[in-house]
């Protein structure tokens, strides 16, 4: 019995790790990082990756892993240009540009989604301002749902319902779109890991649905 | 899934903790409390206003549902929008929510490169702050600095952006406008400026000609006054060289050669005046110089002249004549289009005569429309606000054409005796994409060191600059707006906050204030501390606060907008605002410029042999200059350029409809697509001048910029001869 609860707690934990890794990139954290860090962080994902045996996740650390000074040189940009603009946006992170059919932010697409911060207690802090379905702020309330579901039964609903209402409705598109415009490795390989994370949680909640 | 230990875990989390700094970044959530959960439901309705270069300037009525933008309407209380909106104005949801709306200041590591750097709004304020105190270090002024700014926002609060450039010293000014100062001069010459009777009126006109105007595309909300006319009885006349959707709808279209109005106006004066349908007391009353007019109609115009020049057979221009003379009150829209040639000063002079002398000037129903600029009751405070500093280098500022801008700035920098331009200011417009001769646009941006634009959306202007800055769109701040067409001042409230981290311009240019005078104390004069609410506050002049019955500005948020009383019928108490007090046939003033004193016909641009085929270039009906066309909802209608040939030339050229054609002068080309179409002049293309988002297509690549004959006098420059284009089109 305990070591089920442990289990499932060092399960969590172990993907929340990766999730605040992949919401870190989202919100642009990762642009600045000095080589010598990712090189740390290069470790750091082909040991994590190493315990799944999700496909994508490997093949993504593994590209990520061959990153060279160039990727690093460029993320930004790179990252600018597939992400936050000024151009238009070439793998845009929010969800609503891929649910809603006129391409359009803070339509009925994006207010579902607040609905759901608003079932957990929370509202976006620039409420508004930064519309509520990108991609770091959906993997941030990821992570809350998660890390809070060990103690609250009524998070780890919400962190199912709110994968399968949204996450899993767009996120492996959006993936599929980065790696067609991206030529940088490090942005390819965070594509593959997140879509593999996608891929393991949709096998266990349907394996638990059924 | 393998299994693991916590230990491996806690290792693997430290690491990353470790590396990324975990826990250091502030959420992004907050706690819900019981006032936010409150507010969500609730709906309300505020008012905004169209800001755009358009004669309709709507007063908007938004809905809003817990901070975001649920659907946009016409406001009801403003009777000339009359509760609905345009298709551009109805797209607006479409526009603040699109994706790909310019979200935080960037800097582009090398200009067209597309390696954007997001930066904070601190370091963007200190970037440019920098480059004017090492200009003005430099040079020993700001007058290295140029603005290039005009009509992509005209809300008042947007003159801010002159009085920001101000507020650092005397600099270098893109001057003038580049759409109808032709025509404000032949009014200012005339009548003494411009002066329109309220379009709502026109529905008491008897007979009503549109000459070289397009409301059903450019003007919807007068389109349907004109329907209501109609209905009435009044015939509706409509002359332009295209036949329009106006024309369309119309009771009479009648074709004319483009550049050739001033002699249909002159040919229908000559009947009127053989046949003394002609208004002598009025003329004897209220102008003068019309004998001399009078005079030069008799011996220098026949109607056998005027047909040859206009292509209208002389049954028609007498009909046309009678009819107009006759018919009391008579209306004339002039629309811009017909003005932008060479000789469109001296073409409105000759309508603006023709009006005259039939007595229909200051009659309600009558009236030679054009513009106005009457309601423009503000104090300009934001622009006011910034005045060179104390000791500021240089005696004036340096202006320059704006419809000459890319060949003028290139001329200044190639010039070692003159102050080189080393920084440009771009806001409210999108040069590169409405500039004529669009190669010589891209070579003056390269003889530029630093330029900075503000903008909502990424175009070829942007990818030119150094540093872009996100503005709100209206629905985002405050703002007062007036129409040079109508005599409504219609209010803008925030609706909702500002996306992202836009901000408008005049909180710009408080921002690069603020940083400035910590970097040099005195650096400039902008004021840093207003809030957008006070500014908007301080630009309702108090004449017109009194005027409007108002204890306050804030009162026209009851109803979002206010009508500017007195003008039914222009000029209706016969005070002219010339030199002599009266309407000028002959004008001293205009002479003095360098033209006719009488309005005698000027003859239009000569079509070059080698360049057979003119180019019209008028407004497109999806989209406003560059704007609109980019977004996603005008782009699921139509998103394609074309060509449009009359079958008779198409036939001569091998082109079919959907034929690949290119399009090409001595200056450059375009390749697009032929509709085939006999709306269109037989010696004519037609190309739509529109920004396609993402497109290499430019129709200014193939226009030259050419003046046109007036401006100088109102607007500081000569408008520009867009529709005096030549080309060559070919199969592909």
């Amino acid at each position: 019995m305990e070591t089920t609860v442990k289990g499932r707690e060092e399960l969590i934990l172990q993907r929340l790790s990766v999730y605040t890794f992949l919401q870190k990139f989202y919100y642009g954290e990762l642009n600045q990082l000095p080589p010598s860090k990712w090189e740390k962080l290069r470790d750091w994902m082909i040991e994590e990756m190493s315990y799944y045996s999700n496909e994508n996740m490997l093949r993504g650390a593994e590209i990520l892993s061959n990153f060279i000074n160039t990727d690093l040189d460029n993320l930004e940009f790179d990252f600018n240009r597939l992400f936050v603009g000024p151009k238009r946006l070439e793998a845009s992170p929010y969800e609503s540009t891929y649910r809603n059919t006129d391409r359009a932010l803070m339509q009925k697409e994006t207010l579902a989604v607040r609905k759901f911060y608003e079932t957990a207690g929370l509202v976006l802090c620039k409420k508004n301002s930064n519309p509520d379905d990108h991609l770091a702020i959906e993997l941030e309330f990821i992570c809350y749902l998660l890390e809070n579901s060990l103690e609250d039964e009524d998070c780890k609903i919400l962190y199912q319902e709110f994968l399968k209402k949204h996450l899993f409705q767009w996120v492996e598109k959006h993936c599929e779109l980065v790696r067609e415009k991206a030529t940088n490795t490090i942005i390819i390989g965070v594509s593959y890991i997140l879509q593999g994370l996608i891929e393991i949680e949709k096998k266990q909640l349907n394996v638990r649905r059924r | 899934m393998s299994s693991f230990s916590r230990r491996t875990f806690l290792k693997g989390s430290a690491t990353l903790g470790a590396i990324l700094g975990l826990g250091s970044t502030a959420s992004s959530f907050t706690k819900m409390n019981k006032d936010t959960v409150h507010a969500a439901g609730k709906t309300k309705q505020l008012f905004n206003s169209c800001p755009r270069n358009c004669y309709d300037t709507c007063s908007i009525v938004t809905t809003v549902e817990d901070g975001t933008i649920k659907f946009v309407t016409g406001n009801k209380n403003n009777t000339y929008t009359n509760g609905r909106l345009c298709v551009k104005g109805f797209t607006y949801p479409n526009y603040v929510y699109s994706p790909d709306r310019i979200k935080y200041p960037m800097k582009q590591k090398e200009r067209g490169s597309g390696k954007w750097e997001r930066i904070s709004w601190d370091e963007a304020y200190d970037m440019i702050a920098k480059k004017i105190l090492e200009i003005k270090e430099k040079h020993g002024s700001t007058l290295p600095i140029a603005l290039n700014k005009y009509s992509g926002n005209f809300n008042v609060l947007s003159y801010g952006v002159e009085g920001m450039l101000s507020s650092w010293g005397y600099t270098t000014r893109a001057q003038g406008t580049p759409c109808w100062p032709a025509g404000i001069d032949s009014q200012t010459f005339d009548f003494g400026t411009i002066v329109n009777s309220d379009p709502e009126m026109m529905v008491k006109a008897k007979y009503l000609i549109l000459w070289g105007v397009n409301p059903a595309w450019t003007a919807v909300h007068s389109m349907s006054i004109i329907q209501k006319a109609k209905e009435n009885g009044t015939k509706i006349v409509v002359i332009d060289p295209i036949m329009t959707d106006t024309a369309a709808k119309a009771d009479e279209y009648i074709t004319i050669k483009a550049s050739t109005d001033g002699a249909l106006a002159l040919g229908m004066a000559k009947y009127i005046l053989d046949h003394q349908l002609h208004d002598v007391e009025w003329m004897k009353k209220n102008s003068i110089g019309y004998e001399e007019y009078l005079d030069y109609l008799r011996n220098n115009v026949t109607l056998e002249w005027a047909s040859e020049k206009t292509g209208i057979p002389v049954e028609v221009i007498e009909r046309l004549a009678r009819e107009y003379a006759a018919a009391k009150p008579a209306s004339i829209w002039i629309g811009y289009g017909m003005q932008r040639h060479t000789n469109g000063g001296a073409s409105v002079r000759s309508i603006d005569a023709l009006v005259a002398m039939t007595g229909n000037i200051g009659v309600v129903g009558g009236g030679a429309n054009y513009a106005q600029l009457d309601s423009w009751g503000y104090n300009y405070a934001a622009q006011v606000a910034g005045t060179p500093p104390e000791g500021s280098g240089g005696e004036a500022d340096r202006n320059i054409n704006i419809n000459n801008f890319p060949a003028q700035v290139l001329a200044i920098n190639n010039d070692p005796n003159e102050i080189p331009i080393e920084m440009l200011w771009v806001a409210c417009r999108n040069p590169i994409a409405q500039d004529p001769e669009t190669s010589v646009s891209y070579k003056a941006f390269d003889s530029i060191d630093f330029v900075v634009t503000a903008d909502l959306w990424f175009n070829e202007t942007v990818n030119q600059s150094d540093l872009v800055l996100p503005v709100t769109s209206i629905f985002e701040t405050w703002g007062l707006h007036t129409s040079y067409w109508h005599y409504w001042m219609n209010i803008n409230e925030p609706a909702i906050d500002p996306l992202y981290e836009s901000k408008c311009d005049v909180e710009i240019a408080m921002g690069i204030s603020k940083r400035l005078n910590e970097l040099q104390p005195g650096s400039s004069t902008y004021p840093t501390d207003r809030s957008m609410e006070e500014w908007v506050g301080m630009e309702m002049s108090d004449a017109f606060i009194n005027s409007f019955g108002f204890k306050n500005w804030k009162d026209i948020l009851e109803k979002g907008t206010v009508k500017v009383q007195g003008y039914d019928a222009a000029w209706a108490d016969g005070n002219f605002r010339t030199p002599s007090g009266k309407f000028e046939f002959l004008s001293e003033k205009s002479a003095s410029f360098g033209h006719h004193a009488l309005p005698v016909y000027m003859e239009e641009m000569e079509v070059p042999g080698d360049l057979p085929v003119r180019l019209l270039t008028p407004h497109w009906k999806y989209g406003l200059h560059s704007q609109f066309q980019n977004l996603e909802w005008m782009q699921s209608v139509h998103n394609e350029p074309f060509v449009e040939i009359h079958p008779k030339l198409a036939k001569q050229k091998g082109i079919k409809n959907g034929s690949m054609t290119r399009v090409s002068n001595d200056i450059g080309f375009v390749e697009l697509k032929a509709k085939v179409t006999k709306t269109v002049p037989e010696d004519a293309v037609v190309i739509y001048e529109a920004w396609y988002k993402d497109q290499q297509f430019n129709v200014n690549f193939l226009v030259k910029a050419i003046p046109a004959d007036m401006g100088s006098c109102a607007t500081g420059q000569p408008g520009a001869a867009f529709h005096d284009q030549f080309v060559n089109i070919e199969k592909m």
